[in-house]
């Protein structure tokens, strides 16, 4: 184990003990794929703003219950999923919903695809793997975490991480491969201006 | 796609699939040993498109890496102090929202009044005008709602706005070129109290505050 992973450690332990500072340094290391988990299994419509301050809720009111330090990193998974599955029941059971998608005027329908048209799209591409595929293979994207540390998270050996990455890419590139138009617009040419009516 | 459909892509996924995958991902990830390279190389040899699909596949990585970053950006505002400052609060306090629904219309009333403003009198205006009492007259209402927002988190007034605006009503204008969109937008405050009342009617009709008496929640349960 390497001196930072020591120190992790030793923060799990600090913070389950009530160690703010501990805890502060552990929410720092973390958030950011907590983030990433967070995009793979949240509903369309959720800001991941919102469900990462409702994990760092449950982080503090029941890290004091964690028996095994070293649980830590799926504890910790178990309650970003938690969070965002509980966020796509309460919309499921509200109304229609008016979400703010750009604060300037869009660009007309059928606009040119630019790069950021271009991540956005593959992003809601990504949306379409299986949970299985889509939460490594965002993972991975997540300050370019390793196989290793992918699998300690989700509790699968490597090898199975390696497996379900690669099987996600494949299916990824045929989606895209599937989305392509001739006129090469795809999803985005119909995406609206500024606004999107989310049911 | 469902987890039973991703099962059968599983299958129809040959193992000499499979490990051509595995190759073209052990590059871009920078995990391949020479022997992939051999493998990855043979395997080019018989079909020149492997190039074409670790190019394709490179490509959406990098992609993806910039979406999942951008998106993910927004974590390094989160602190967990927030959370640290008496999350227990807060959380009954949305229970109490969420359970008892309709009447929260009723505590709202109770509040001013137990602020010292009595709720059933028209022209309540003795508050202070609080974080909007500094507005600068140039602002637009967008930078006038931050403002306040932005204030109202630094005095421990505001809690958060609820992102998702509730759709009141939404109507075509100039022949359907534009909507017309009328809303809602949510603002989670808190205060602090020494007692809250219920809105009642007494057997003469006249209105009064009922004092509620609120219990220390001990279920234990979360509302999320």
């Amino acid at each position: 184990m390497d001196e930072g992973r020591e120190a992790a450690g030793q923060d799990v332990v600090g913070a389950i003990a009530g160690d703010r500072d501990a805890l502060r340094r552990l929410w720092q290391e973390h958030r950011r794929w907590v983030a990433t988990i967070l995009i793979a299994h949240k509903p369309r419509e959720c800001e991941v703003e919102d469900l990462l301050q409702a994990v760092a809720v449950q982080v503090v009111r029941k890290l004091g219950e964690l028996r095994d330090p070293g649980a830590f990193r799926p504890w910790l998974r178990t309650i970003a999923v938690n969070a965002a599955r509980a966020e796509g029941r309460k919309i499921t059971r509200r109304g229609p919903t008016l979400r703010l998608t750009s604060e300037t005027p869009g660009a007309p329908n059928g606009s040119p695809v630019d790069g950021a048209d271009e991540v956005e799209r593959l992003m809601e591409l990504a949306r379409e793997l299986p949970e299985s595929y889509r939460e490594p293979l965002l993972m991975r994207c997540a300050r370019g975490m390793s196989y290793k540390q992918i699998g300690a998270i989700l509790d699968l050996p490597e090898t199975t991480i390696e497996t379900r990455i690669a099987r996600g890419r494949r299916m990824l590139r045929e989606l895209a491969g599937c989305e392509q138009t001739p006129a090469g617009a795809g999803k985005s040419g119909k995406r609206p201006g500024r606004w999107s009516v989310v049911v | 796609m469902s987890d039973e459909t991703n099962s059968n892509n599983e299958r129809a996924m040959s193992d000499d699939a499979l490990r051509r995958e595995i190759l073209i991902g052990r590059v871009i990830d920078g995990q391949a040993l020479p022997d992939d390279w051999d493998a990855l190389r043979a395997l080019a040899e018989q079909d020149p498109a492997v190039w074409d699909d670790l190019n394709e596949t490179q490509r959406q990585q990098e992609l993806l890496c910039a979406g999942v970053s951008r998106v993910t950006a927004v974590a390094d505002e989160i602190e967990i102090d927030d959370a640290l400052v008496d999350p227990e609060p807060m959380v009954r306090r949305l229970r109490l929202v969420g359970s008892w629904g309709g009447w929260a219309a009723a505590a709202s009333l109770a509040l001013l009044w137990s602020l010292g403003i009595n709720p059933l009198q028209s022209g309540t205006g003795g508050q202070a005008a609080g974080p909007f009492a500094t507005l600068q007259p140039d602002l637009t209402p967008d930078d006038a709602l931050n403002q306040y927002l932005d204030t109202g988190r630094e005095a421990g007034r505001v809690i958060r706005e609820v992102p998702d605006r509730v759709v009141v009503r939404a109507e075509p204008l100039n022949g359907g070129r534009q909507v017309e969109v009328l809303y809602l937008r949510q603002i989670l405050e808190r205060q602090i109290v020494s007692q809250v009342y219920r809105e009642s009617v007494d057997e003469l009709g006249n209105e009064l505050a009922v004092p509620v008496r609120l219990e220390p929640d001990t279920s234990g349960g979360s509302i999320w």
